[in-house]
């Protein structure tokens, strides 16, 4: 390996053949560039007569926008592209802030480069600290081919394996129109309305856009006053509530028992995970023994109405399958 | 009919190879290729390194010494009623390609395994039975099907010839398959039961691919009921889809009019259930399956099962087919179920897996 300073008009950037970061800010880096030069040379190859980016794509660009005329690089005179690319592997796999979809695109490359299965999963998934199956290899290879605007999404929202393999399910069209709503929800949010809306879509055998289209969901997606978060929560409601029919009714039977009997807040009744148990539970919290038999007492009172023999009757009835 | 499983190639492992029932395996797949191998662990690994490791494995045939116990309690599910049975390993994985197959998660050997090593198992039998008072309920059939690879290992006849010996015990084959011929030449002892898995015409035709189909399997119940032997049934697991209560009825009817009840020893349901682990498995090898888009909720053991309204109305509507045969004393019960629904859809409520146990091994039945 070489180490020379070259002018930045004699990088042929147009070769992106080893390039795995494409969505990236530069202004941090500039900075940094501009106050202490680089002190990470990139690695170049020759290939045809011309130097090819091996690492440091985004050294060079914010090089290139800060106009400087030369960089220091290393040349490696490998001319076997998967053995030049093991540097940008290796230099990759130190770096804690690589993206999952940044990860993919290296798997994804020594794939293309002609890399032994069996050593990616064995060797370079372990050291990216990658799952290692053939079936995570496939997927890697799947995100690397996703649209720009997917790509972007995960690559931007650093998002994580189960949510990134649940959008991978869905065609490229529906992955589009989802992403505006993903983008503002977290991790685990984005998981249930996608593994909810597969379901729901599979079992009603419907296109997303059918779904969307229906008035409830056009309601709350044309909605102006509420935030992208809002409009998210909402969508990502009524998803759940068409996915978990029965089970959404007999919470809202609950509510709506609860709310006819004006329960008091302080001591919340609540049904066991999922209803599963037949029992309910009601919250006492006091701090002293007055609050506490005042608390009993007008819980005592409440018990005893009619109102909560129905409550109870409806809702075991609804638990009892009738 | 069923088409008999004959695997692509079968491995041998070294250390196996002089035990009987490798060469019985063997000399009955003679145009078979036979490739003997040092380390199973090894062939495991490179299997699991294919795509779709489970289908691959259900191609071929592993010869193997089982090492640990061949005989396990049931592990059931925490939190929900069990049975007291025993499992006894003799065989791992199975031809057919069960949508909701527990051991496409369970296992990590993705290979249709025969454990050689019978001399092993009879002693750990011995072991067992000698020490218990009581009338256990033990069968092969959980981590493998029964009598799907018994033309190739006639290892039904054997076991049968054991347990005719042993009236502390209640052997149990549990099978999807038509596989019978060797039943049907050994005299049926009274403490052994042939149960059949059943499902619904869809479910079994969509969801358990390469299975015989469910009128194939009550056949084969009445020929072996007609030969002598008693015989269970598990709806397990009980699926809801669109049209499942015409589906449920069809089998019952179909049941009702082949099968004498005097005959059953028992017939058990369960709803689909499954840990979430599966889930990802499913939707990886099935991504069409919708057996997965009901109502499934976490339940108190953390595995997906139908929300308990729906599980209720589903199991009363079965029970409520076979309304004879469960005034008439047949023995129905839950596998993995609360002690609630036992009471509400059963009007039983048994107090722990002891009382599961005894309502099962009645000597009445």
């Amino acid at each position: 390996m070489q180490f020379k300073v070259i002018s930045l008009k004699d990088i042929f950037l147009k070769d992106e053949r080893f390039r795995i970061s494409f969505f990236f800010s530069l202004d941090k880096l500039k900075r940094s560039l501009k106050s202490i030069g680089m002190t990470h040379p990139p690695v170049i190859v020759r290939r045809n007569k011309k130097n090819v980016l091996v690492t440091g794509w985004k050294r060079i660009l914010a090089a290139k926008d800060l106009s400087l005329d030369a960089v220091p690089v290393f040349i490696c005179d490998e001319e076997d592209d998967l053995r030049a690319f093991e540097f940008a592997v290796h230099e990759k796999a130190m770096d804690p802030s690589l993206t999952l979809l940044e990860k993919a695109e290296v798997i994804s490359k020594l794939v293309i480069f002609g890399e032994n299965k069996k050593r990616i999963i064995q060797e370079i998934c372990p050291l990216m600290q990658l799952p290692a199956t053939p079936g995570h290899l496939d997927k890697y290879r799947k995100m690397s081919e996703l649209e720009i605007e997917t790509r972007r999404f995960l690559h931007e929202n650093n998002v994580s394996l189960p949510v990134t393999e649940q959008l991978l399910s869905f065609p490229s069209q529906e992955r589009k129109r989802l992403l505006p709503l993903l983008s503002a929800m977290g991790q685990n949010k984005q998981k249930v309305i996608l593994e909810d809306l597969y379901d729901l879509l599979l079992r009603e055998d419907l296109k997303m856009d059918d779904l969307f289209n229906q008035e409830r969901f056009q309601k709350v997606l044309t909605e102006k006053r509420l935030s992208r978060l809002q409009k998210a929560d909402k969508v990502r409601d009524l998803i759940r509530e068409m996915r978990y029919p029965a089970l959404t009714e007999m919470n809202k039977t609950l509510d709506r028992c609860l709310k006819k009997m004006h329960w008091p807040k302080e001591t919340p009744l609540s049904a066991s995970p999922f209803f599963e148990d037949d029992r309910f539970m009601i919250q006492v919290p006091f701090r002293n023994k007055n609050e506490a038999e005042t608390l009993l007492f007008k819980l005592e009172k409440l018990v005893a109405t009619r109102e909560f023999s129905e409550m109870m009757d409806v809702l075991t009835n609804t638990q009892n399958g009738i | 009919m069923e088409r008999k499983f004959y695997p692509e190639r079968i491995y041998l492992e070294k250390a196996s190879k002089d035990f009987p029932l490798s060469r019985k395996v063997i000399r009955s797949l003679k145009d078979v290729p036979v490739e003997v191998i040092d380390d199973t662990d090894a062939l495991i690994h490179e299997f699991s390194m294919g795509t779709d490791p489970i289908g691959a494995g259900k191609t071929i045939l592993l010869l193997s010494r089982l090492r640990g116990s061949f005989i396990k309690p049931c592990p059931c599910t925490p939190e929900y009623i069990g049975c007291n049975y025993q499992i006894i390993n003799t065989d791992l994985n199975c031809p057919y390609d069960c949508t909701y197959c527990i051991l496409q998660q369970y296992l990590n050997n993705p290979l249709v395994t025969v454990h050689v090593n019978t001399p092993d198992l009879w002693s750990q039998l011995d072991e067992v039975l000698n020490h218990t008072k009581k009338t256990i309920r033990i069968g092969t059939g959980e981590l493998g099907d029964s009598l799907v690879l018994d033309h190739i290992t006639e290892r039904s006849g054997e076991l049968i010839e054991y347990f005719r010996k042993r009236d502390n015990a209640i052997f149990e084959l549990k099978t999807k398959s038509v596989n019978i011929e060797n039943l049907l030449e050994h005299d049926p002892p009274e403490n052994v039961v042939i149960a059949w898995s059943l499902n619904s015409h869809e479910i079994a035709l969509n969801e358990e691919k390469k299975a015989p189909d469910v009128d194939a399997r009550i056949q084969a119940a009445r020929s072996v009921s007609d030969r002598g032997y008693k015989i269970g049934f598990h709806f397990d697991p009980l699926v809801l889809y669109p049209g499942w209560e015409e589906g449920y009825l069809a089998v019952a009817e179909s049941l009702l009019s082949t099968i004498d009840p005097k005959r059953i020893a028992w017939i058990s349901f369960g709803s689909l259930r499954f840990p979430s682990s599966l889930k990802s498995v499913i939707r990886r090898r099935f991504p069409d399956a919708r057996i997965l888009c009901q109502e499934l909720i976490k339940g108190k053991d953390g595995k997906f099962r139908y929300f308990k309204p729906l599980r209720l109305k589903m199991y009363r509507k079965i029970l409520g087919y076979f309304q004879n045969w469960v005034t008439g004393g047949t023995p129905f019960y839950f596998c993995m179920e609360s002690e609630e629904v036992w009471e509400k859809a059963l009007k039983i409520k048994p107090r722990g897996e002891e009382e599961v146990e005894k309502l099962l091994c009645s000597p009445s039945r």
